[in-house]
């Protein structure tokens, strides 16, 4: 069953081409795309038929599908997401039970090698009766609906790497979904939540190039987590001079300098936060004066007090530039 | 406005790449007037702190023209003071900047209207044309 191409699907809602290339236009620099590719972008997007999408919601907070559901429709951001097939996504769609079951089989039957699975949360091996929908472990429909599947993208933290229900002592046995599919293209967006922005654009990136994005070794888009907070962060030159914050309310907190000293983990974590910003783009957590938590890092919540420094400055001064260089090129 | 100037804002968080990228802009001016070659900055790839940006964007100042389209939340397009360099921002719904570019061209692309639009303001044209010959040959009719 061949799906209409975004070009229909948009001219059919209304949606101008100036809008669309405005959309194309933020894309690309989301992607790291030249501007001077738009217009191609444009023409192979539009050309793209509208994908089929089945989204696999487990051992999550719900929290993703908050950060990526939150805009009212059609927003500039979403404009891509409200024109997929969102065939299944138990949390939101009205059908309950076996017939949504049923929806999700159909969608793989009619899309087999085709479909894109999406997946938040991570997965109880532990125990798998610990999470499970229409009495189905989540381990037995992540390997279902992956079997059939042209590639899968791993929402958030949970999905990708364990997350808040891996953390010690990990009572559930959580894994994340690349733990369990070894054999398909899988693409982690992490954070907690992850940025909305970035799963359009990988999804924009798949269905103009028929392919995922180049991925650092935890396979997480470059564009977006190729460099560290601490690499665009505004507050780096006082990283740089050694002036810290040593407490919220100090004069280093009231002069804007580093949060280094309590406990950033901006300089480990990569992330686009310092560049796409959150809070309708006005701001992220450095610049509202709390130090990155570091969570789009796996084991983050595990790691050490969230307002513990790192380690010595000197070691962080001198530690080589850990940007986009560091990573290999890899590309599922 | 002089360097002098843009520096002169007690603002201390900086990261430096303010006069680099006027003299980027200088250096693509001189293309586009030599070599028609037109050039796209793309702010948001660029470090810079909140303070630089607005100084940046005092730097610029605005010119004669300035246009607000509106595409999925409004997009706002200014020449500025130096003709030929435009700064074009894209926001969201949400008034959330989506994109904010310096276009050194004549005229940024955004603005022209396009072919995909054109040919359905054709078909709409036509059919509000012809809603308004009836109308107007019913009111005629009445009229009689
Ligand atoms: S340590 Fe944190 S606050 Fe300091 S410069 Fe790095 S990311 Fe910014
Ligand atoms: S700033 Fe750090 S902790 Fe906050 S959302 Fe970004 S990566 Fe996560």
């Amino acid at each position: 069953m061949a799906l209409p191409t975004l070009n229909k699907q948009l001219q059919a809602a209304g949606i101008s081409r100036r809008t669309f290339l405005k959309f194309c236009a933020t894309t690309a620099s989301l992607l790291a795309l030249p501007q001077s590719a738009v217009a191609d972008l444009a023409t192979a997007l539009g050309n793209a038929r509208r994908p089929s999408v089945i989204w696999l919601p487990f051992q999550e907070c719900t929290g993703c599908t908050e950060a990526i559901l939150r805009s009212h429709a059609p927003t500039l951001e979403s404009l891509i997401f409200d024109h997929i097939s969102l065939d299944y996504q138990h949390t939101i769609m009205a059908a309950a039970g076996e017939q949504a079951e049923d929806a999700r089989r159909a969608a793989m039957n009619a899309h087999k090698g085709q479909y894109l699975l999406l997946v938040d949360g991570s997965v109880p091996v532990g125990n798998p009766g610990y999470s499970t929908i229409s009495g189905m472990s989540n381990v037995d429909m992540l390997r279902e609906s992956a079997k059939d599947a042209a590639g899968i993208i791993a929402i958030g933290t949970c999905a990708s790497f364990g997350g808040i229900p891996k953390a010690n002592p990990n009572p559930t046995g959580a894994v994340a979904v690349s733990d369990i599919i070894t054999d398909k293209p899988i693409v982690n967006i992490s954070g907690c939540p992850p940025l909305p922005i970035a799963i359009t654009a990988v999804l924009v990136h798949y269905l103009t190039f028929k392919r995922f994005p180049d991925l650092d070794e935890l396979q997480r888009p470059l564009a977006f987590f190729g460099e560290s907070i601490h690499d665009r962060c505004y507050r780096r030159p006082f990283f740089e001079q050694r002036k810290f914050a040593k407490s919220f309310d100090d004069e280093g907190a009231k002069n804007g300098w580093c949060l280094f000293e309590l406990g950033c983990k901006g300089p480990e974590t990569f992330n686009a936060c310092a560049t796409v910003k959150w809070n309708q783009g006005t701001s992220f957590p450095i610049e509202s004066g709390h130090p990155c938590l570091g969570c789009s890092e796996p084991d983050f919540w595990d790691k050490s007090s969230f307002y513990q420094a790192l380690g010595p400055w000197e070691w962080y001064k001198s530690k080589p530039g850990k940007g986009a260089q560091k990573h290999a090129g890899k590309n599922s | 406005m002089t360097e002098e100037l843009i520096f002169m804002t007690s603002n201390a968080e900086k990261t430096g790449n303010v006069m680099p990228l006027l003299h980027q802009i200088r250096h693509a001016l001189s293309q586009l007037i030599e070599r028609q070659e037109q050039t796209t900055i793309d702010l948001r790839r660029l470090p810079l702190s909140a303070s630089e940006e607005a100084q940046l964007e005092a730097f610029l100042g605005h010119g004669e023209v300035k246009a607000d389209i509106q595409a999925l939340g409004d997009t706002v397009l200014i020449e500025s003071r130096y003709a030929g360099v435009w700064l074009e921002i894209h926001y969201n719904e949400d008034v959330e900047i989506m994109g904010k570019y310096v276009h050194i061209c004549t005229c940024p692309p955004i603005i022209k209207s396009q072919p995909e639009d054109m040919v359905l303001s054709l078909s709409n044209i036509v059919s509000d044309i012809h809603s308004l010959s009836h109308q107007s040959s019913d009111e005629t009719a009445k009229e009689d």
